[in-house]
């Protein structure tokens, strides 16, 4: 194990936080479309 | 930090009271869940319940008004000590918790009795007996009381210590205190005003949509109140658990002050098919909502980079090898994992409640619990359940009696709520109402009924979970002390990007961020009020769940 990190870059971070906006959209899609599918006629 | 025996006992006995009124609100949870599967009928199993609203009422009140507010009381005394190094005032540590205790039991007594089956939203026109309302103010003045032990051993230390920033784990707890106070407000006129002297019968009327705009004022910052104090023990203790730091301490006080400012001007989001408010100041209010998603998506980057931190230290390499080597067979770190995971899905959810458009799929469905056992009933609850065997172990030197079995719990639970949630948000996707006995309805489809049976099956676990946290907590308290607890060290985290001198002044003024919080509270809630009261009045009327009658004849 080491003890420190110089000039740490969180870039797993972005990609995991990237990862999560694109989730967060597909499962808010999901719920938009239905509503226009169940609403909508 | 030496932590005196008054304090540690006084902070056991909140604990306890939080973890016993869990226990009895888990079970009621378990019935609640069989009970709309229709696996189990209410009456002579446990506490002989009158109806499945009085466990309802149980199940709400215990878990998340009682147990939250005594647990974060309690913590919050310990994080005060251990981050200012100063004395909070022993007078008012014991009046406020037996107020809040006595708040507790009358309240208690009134569900216990069926005298206040009003489920914990208390909604007029359902009527409760006055002690239930007075012994819900009691437990808010408790609350109350603590508040101002904290911010006179603040302002104590910012005199003996001036110009030094606040640690930031006190930020966290100002932060907890202060939506919880400007919160409470909206409560407080609610109950001591309209509810109090209408449930002892000195007025005859009442304006349920007042009321629940009031109620609402107070109900959605609630949230905050339960989920801030785990945001405290993930940002400064989680890291070190993980073995590393936290990515970034100025991105975290931004975090909390945003929660101060954001938490309470949102309520109306839970009234969007509610009549009298107009379209315009709902849409406000959801915008301010999605304000207040903000610090929580800054939050997950926070966090993630902390964790990736840890992980890389451990030995992690590539964009995600990071994530194999961190410690998730310890069970402290398995304890906040696990909600911090289930709070992933809690978020999208909670945008999806907070959209105006794609509410009305939702609103008022069995997707609303579904939600809320994520953030609360999960990131929340079990958050505090991990707190708790910390506090064990730095208050009275006891460790888990067995590690394996903490560690278990947190992903049986994990398994559970995920398992729960998704049958309870694919009911309510399909238009099944919350808080309804579904056991007993004969229109229930084929499809549905699947997913009652999923939620219930979700339910056991999740409960299978609390009984092994219940007893593995209890020998705990009933062990010797093992190590050393004559210093306590709640170990917080480095910061990799730590606070400096260039930190802007007004970052760390507490009493502006407040007063710019409440003005956004009158300039968003004003002219709900204005619709409130222009559009709807009160009404001579009382109703139990038990019957449609009227009570009033």
């Amino acid at each position: 194990m080491r003890r420190d990190l110089k000039d740490f870059k969180p870039k797993g971070a972005v990609a995991f936080f990237a990862g999560m906006l694109l989730m967060y959209a597909v499962m808010w899609f999901a719920i938009y479309f239905y509503l226009i599918i169940s609403r909508g006629g | 930090m030496r932590i005196e025996r008054y304090l540690r006992n006084v902070t056991f006995w909140h604990m306890m009271v939080g973890i016993l009124s869990l226990s009895v609100g888990v079970t009621y949870g378990l019935l609640q869940v069989l009970a709309r599967a229709g696996v189990y009928k209410y009456g002579g199993f446990v506490y002989d319940t009158k109806a499945y609203y009085q466990g309802l009422t149980l199940h709400g009140v215990l878990n998340a008004i009682v147990f939250t507010t005594f647990f974060i009381v309690g913590f919050l005394y310990i994080v005060t000590e251990v981050s200012l190094k100063k004395k909070l005032n022993r007078g008012l540590v014991y009046l406020s918790f037996f107020t809040m205790l006595i708040g507790t039991l009358l309240a208690a007594w009134a569900i216990l009795t069926n005298n206040a089956t009003v489920l914990y939203t208390f909604y007029p026109p359902l009527k409760a007996h006055p002690l239930f309302y007075i012994g819900a103010t009691l437990l808010i003045v408790g609350s109350w009381i603590a508040i101002l032990n904290t911010v006179i051993t603040h302002l104590k230390w910012r005199k003996e210590n001036p110009g030094r920033l606040t640690p930031p784990p006190m930020v966290a707890v100002h932060a907890v205190y202060a939506v919880w106070f400007l919160a409470t407000i909206g409560v407080a006129v609610e109950v001591l005003f309209f509810l109090i002297p209408w449930s002892l019968g000195l007025v005859k009327s009442i304006n349920p949509e007042l009321a629940r705009t009031l109620f609402w004022w107070f109900g959605h910052p609630l949230v905050y109140f339960w989920l801030l104090p785990a945001y405290l023990a993930w940002y400064f203790i989680m890291p070190r658990v993980a073995g590393g730091k936290l990515y970034s301490e100025p991105m975290a006080r931004l975090v909390f002050i945003m929660f101060i400012l954001f938490s309470v001007p949102v309520g109306t989001h839970h009234q969007f098919s509610d009549p009298g408010i107009s379209n315009t100041w709902k849409a406000v209010q959801a915008f301010l909502t999605f304000m207040v998603a903000v610090p929580s998506l800054l939050t997950a980057f926070n966090l993630a980079a902390s964790l990736e931190y840890a992980g890389r230290v451990r030995g992690g390499n590539g964009l995600f090898g990071w994530i194999k080597t961190l410690p998730w067979g310890d069970y402290r770190f398995a304890g906040f994992i696990a909600p911090m995971i289930a709070f992933i899905f809690g978020g999208i959810s909670g945008i999806v409640n907070a959209s105006y458009n794609v509410n009305q799929v939702v609103h008022n469905t069995s997707w609303i619990p579904g939600h809320f056992h994520l953030t609360v009933g999960t990131a929340s609850a079990m958050t505090f359940l991990t707190l708790s065997y910390i506090l064990l172990e730095k208050l009275f030197g006891k460790k888990p009696w067995s590690k394996g079995i903490a560690t278990l719990h947190s992903y049986l639970w994990l398994a559970g709520v995920l398992i729960f949630s998704w049958g309870m948000m694919q009911v309510g996707r399909a238009g099944i109402p919350r808080r309804t006995h579904l056991g007993l309805s004969p229109y229930i489809g084929a499809e549905e009924k699947v997913f009652m049976i999923v939620s219930a099956v979700g339910g056991t676990v999740m409960f299978i979970a609390f009984l092994l946290f219940f007893v593995n907590f209890f020998i705990t308290v009933f062990k010797r002390p093992e190590v050393d607890s004559e210093e306590v060290d709640l170990e917080f985290a480095e910061a990799y990007h730590k606070e400096d001198g260039n930190l802007p002044k007004v970052l760390d003024n507490f009493k502006f961020w407040i007063a710019l919080a409440v003005i956004l509270i009158i300039v968003s809630y004003a002219p709900v009020f204005f619709d409130v009261f222009r559009a709807t009045y009160g009404v001579p009327g009382a109703y139990s769940p038990f019957s449609p009658s009227n009570l009033i004849r």
